[in-house]
C-alpha cells in the first residue's frame, strides 16, 4: 500500500511538471510576439503626412520666415485627438537647438513609443535659401 | 474492469495529454515566430515608404529652388504642357550647390540614411526638364543669359499650338519700337499675350511656319536690353518657343507663361530634371532622375 502511494505520488509530480514545464514555454513564446509594428508605423504615417501637409501648404516656410509658430501650432492642434505631436525646427548647423518648437495643446511629453519624423524644409529670402530640419515627434495621447 | 485495463487506459490518456500539450506548444512557437516575420515586414515596407518620402523631399526642395512650375494634362486626344517660370529667376539657381551640400551632410545624418545627388548638369548654368516623350524644357541662367525655351532636339515638338504668356513688371513697353512676327496661313497655331505693370498690352494670334525662326522683339521705355519671344526654328529645333530677357535691369522681372498642345501620346508621359539621386539605408536602395510627374 504505501509503495502504490509513493508511486502515485511521483506520477502526480512528473504530470505537474510536465504541465507547467510546457505552460512556461508556451507562454514564453507567446510572449514573444509583439503586435507594435502597425501601429508604429501608423505612428509614422501620421507624422510623415503631418510633416508634409505643413510643408506643402507653406506653414513651415512662413514660421520659420516670420518666426511665428502659430502658423505650425494652429495645424498642430487641429490633429485627431489620439494623437500628440511636438514640431521642431533645427537650423543646418544647429542641431543640438531648436530655433522653434511647437507642442500640441493638452498633450504632455509622456510617451514610450514615439515615432520622429524629419523633413527639409527651405526658407526662400530675396533670391537666396536657407535649409532647415523640420522633425515632428508623434504618440498616442495618453489620457490622466 | 481489470487492473491491466486500467493501467492501459491511464497510458492512452497519458500519452493523449502530452500529445495536446505539445501541439499546443509548437502552436504557440510557430505563432510567435509568425507574428514577429510580419511585423519584420511592416517594417520593410515602411523603409520602402521612408525611401520614398525622402525623395519627394528633396524634389519638392529643388523644384520649389529652380522654382518652375510645370502642370501636365493629358486627355483622351490631346496632351498639354504648360510651364511658368520669372526671368529672372526668384531663387538663384545657383543655390541648388548649397542645398547639395545641406542634402549631403545634414539631411543624411538625419534621416540615418547614405543620400548623394549629382546635380552638375542643373547647376552648370542650365536647368534642363526632360519629357519622356521626347521635349524639353531649358531654364538658361549662365552669365547674362536669361531664357525659358521649349523644343525637342533636333526634331519637331509636335506641337499643334502655344500659349505664350509674358508680363513684365517693372518697365514700360516702348511700343513704337517693338516689332511683331509674321503671320502665315498654316503652321502651328501661336498666341501671345503681353501685359506690363503700366496695363500696356500686346496680343497676337496667328499661325506661324514652324521651320522658320520669327521673333516678337519687346523694347521698353528708358531701359537697355529687351525680351525677346522666339518661335519656330530655334537653334536648328523646329516647333520651338524660346522667351528670353535681355534687360540689364535686374529688378524688371517678366512672369512667363508657356503652353503647348500637342496629340496625346498613348502612353503615360513623365517629366524629371536632368539630375540624380541616390538613397541608400539599410537593404533599400533607390538610384534615379528626380522626377517631378506624371501624366
Amino acid at each position: 500500500m504505501t509503495k502504490k502511494g509513493f508511486i502515485i505520488s511521483v506520477d502526480a509530480f512528473i504530470a505537474l511538471l510536465l504541465f507547467f514545464a510546457i505552460f512556461a514555454a508556451s507562454t514564453y513564446h507567446l510572449g514573444t510576439a509583439k503586435f507594435s509594428a502597425k501601429n508604429t508605423i501608423l505612428l509614422k504615417e501620421s507624422a510623415m503626412d503631418a510633416l508634409t501637409v505643413l510643408e506643402k501648404n507653406g506653414s513651415l516656410e512662413k514660421a520659420i520666415k516670420e518666426n511665428k509658430p502659430n502658423y505650425i501650432r494652429g495645424f498642430a492642434n487641429r490633429l485627431p485627438a489620439s494623437l500628440c505631436a511636438e514640431v521642431s525646427i533645427f537650423g543646418q548647423n544647429n542641431m543640438a537647438e531648436p530655433v522653434m518648437t511647437v507642442l500640441k495643446s493638452g498633450c504632455k511629453k509622456n510617451f514610450t513609443e514615439p515615432a520622429t519624423i524629419n523633413k527639409s524644409v527651405a526658407a526662400r529670402t530675396g533670391n537666396a535659401a536657407d535649409y532647415y530640419i523640420a522633425r515632428i515627434t508623434a504618440w498616442q495621447k495618453v489620457s490622466g | 474492469m481489470a487492473k491491466g485495463e486500467w493501467m492501459k487506459k491511464g497510458l492512452v490518456f497519458s500519452i493523449s495529454t502530452v500529445l495536446v500539450a505539445s501541439f499546443i506548444l509548437l502552436f504557440a512557437a510557430f505563432y510567435a515566430q509568425k507574428v514577429q516575420a510580419e511585423e519584420n515586414s511592416v517594417y520593410k515596407n515602411f523603409e520602402t515608404e521612408k525611401a520614398g518620402f525622402v525623395a519627394e523631399d528633396i524634389t519638392g526642395d529643388i523644384n520649389s529652388i529652380l522654382g518652375t512650375q510645370i502642370d501636365a494634362n493629358r486627355s483622351q486626344t490631346n496632351l498639354a504642357i504648360s510651364f511658368f517660370d520669372q526671368l529672372p529667376p526668384k531663387t538663384a539657381k545657383n543655390e541648388l550647390t548649397d542645398y547639395n551640400a545641406f542634402v549631403f551632410g545634414t539631411y543624411s545624418v538625419q534621416q540615418n540614411a547614405k543620400i548623394s545627388m549629382n546635380i552638375d548638369r542643373l547647376a552648370d548654368g542650365k536647368t534642363e526638364l526632360l519629357f519622356s516623350n521626347g521635349p524639353q524644357y531649358d531654364f538658361d541662367y549662365s552669365g547674362t543669359q536669361n531664357s525659358a525655351s521649349f523644343y525637342r532636339q533636333g526634331t519637331d515638338t509636335g506641337t499643334t499650338g502655344y500659349d505664350i504668356n509674358v508680363f513684365v513688371s517693372g518697365a514700360k513697353l516702348a511700343s513704337t519700337n517693338s516689332f511683331g512676327w509674321s503671320c502665315f496661313a498654316s503652321g502651328t497655331d501661336v498666341k501671345l499675350h503681353f501685359e506690363d505693370s503700366f496695363g500696356n498690352t500686346i496680343d497676337s494670334s496667328c499661325k506661324h511656319n514652324p521651320n522658320i525662326l520669327d521673333q516678337y522683339i519687346i523694347l521698353f521705355e528708358n531701359k537697355t536690353g529687351q525680351i525677346t519671344v522666339n518661335f519656330g526654328s530655334v537653334s536648328s529645333n523646329p516647333n520651338a518657343v524660346k522667351i528670353q530677357n535681355t534687360l540689364q535691369d535686374t529688378s524688371v522681372t517678366a512672369a512667363t507663361a508657356i503652353k503647348a498642345t500637342m496629340p496625346a501620346p498613348a502612353q503615360e508621359i513623365s517629366w524629371q530634371y536632368d539630375a540624380d539621386l541616390n538613397y541608400s539605408q539599410g537593404d533599400t536602395n533607390i538610384s534615379r532622375k528626380i522626377e517631378l510627374g506624371r501624366s
